[in-house]
């Protein structure tokens, strides 16, 4: 994994995903979406709050080259009987026919067995490949593991929170084990903030914090929000940085133990 | 779980169930491009 610009397997998958993935939330634009795919990210996570630009970018580079994308339809919905709704509305609006990841959305309990009996079926459909689940509650992650369900992992890993070194990774099989993909990577922003940094130190970059979570082993994409095609190129830059030697890895775990202690909005929430 | 717990979980909870309505809705629209439009301006 020294060289951030190829293309690893997803976990069992096999799904070839390029180490940086995009999300959706913040506004990125159809322009920066393609010139990231251009330079060869191909993980496109249409996740909680979905801007058109992602979604145009989805159906314009899917209606001829769908084969080289891995889209993420993230569902939030909690009832079983409007699952395949919310799946087929999310697929026709960026008009394709199935996802790769049908990623269930923040499951801090989990999922009932009326919502994998439909999901299940969806699968049988070929509404999407692979399944995944996200939640802000780690030890959950050992569950969802026992249960085999689940081919990718959404954790929250970043400098300031890296429970998951302790509570997730070490429990993921050698092979065979699910894909893990990583988000809030610069904690909603915190790790960026000059206002939040212990004394006398200099605030990360947005590509420092996707380097951290990709210079350990376990993670194979960190997911990226940019706003506006700057940050998307900014964002791009840490794929041909490469991962971090020891003395930055230690430089960012200091930041992330201050950034830690000081509470933000978000993680009230979560 | 103490009232600051139970009044997470139902912010949580509002917010997984705000999303999901979205979902189903399928907000935002995404525009459709007209024949031959490259989309946004470069």
């Amino acid at each position: 994994m020294s060289d951030l610009t190829q293309k690893v397997s997803l976990g069992r998958t096999g799904v070839k995903v390029s180490r940086l993935g995009i999300g959706s939330a913040y506004g990125v634009s159809e322009r920066a979406c393609r010139m990231a795919f251009d330079e060869g990210v191909n993980y496109f996570f249409w996740g909680s709050v979905r801007t058109p630009g992602m979604g145009q970018a989805i159906r314009d580079i899917a209606r001829s080259q769908r084969d080289d994308l891995v889209v993420v339809l993230e569902c939030y919905v909690r009832q079983a009987a409007w699952i395949p709704r919310s799946v087929e509305v999310g697929l026709r609006n960026l008009k394709i026919e199935q996802a790769d990841v049908l990623l269930l959305g923040w499951y801090d309990r989990p999922p009932s067995p009326k919502i994998l009996s439909v999901v299940e079926r969806l699968k049988e459909q070929g509404r999407f490949r692979c399944l995944g689940i996200s939640t802000h509650q780690r030890p959950l992650f050992q569950q969802y593991l026992r249960d085999g369900n689940y081919d990718v992992f959404h954790i929250r890993y970043n400098a300031a929170h890296r429970g998951a070194e302790q509570e997730i990774f070490p429990a993921l099989p050698e092979n065979g084990g699910p894909g893990i993909v990583s988000f809030t990577n610069t904690r909603w922003g915190d790790l960026l903030d000059p206002k939040k940094m212990p004394s006398g130190m200099s605030p990360p970059t947005a590509p420092d914090c996707y380097r951290f979570v990709l210079s350990h082993p376990a993670v194979q994409v960190a997911i990226c929000g940019p706003k506006n095609d700057d940050e998307m190129a900014t964002g791009l830059s840490a794929l041909k940085a490469g991962p971090m030697g020891e003395e930055e890895l230690a430089r960012m775990r200091l930041i992330g133990d201050h950034v830690h202690g000081i509470s933000s909005a978000m993680s009230f929430l979560t | 779980m103490g009232f600051s717990g139970r009044f997470k979980d139902l912010v949580r909870r509002l917010a997984v169930n705000l999303f999901g309505l979205f979902e189903i809705l399928g907000l935002p629209r995404i525009p459709e491009k007209r024949e031959g439009e490259g989309g946004e301006k470069r």
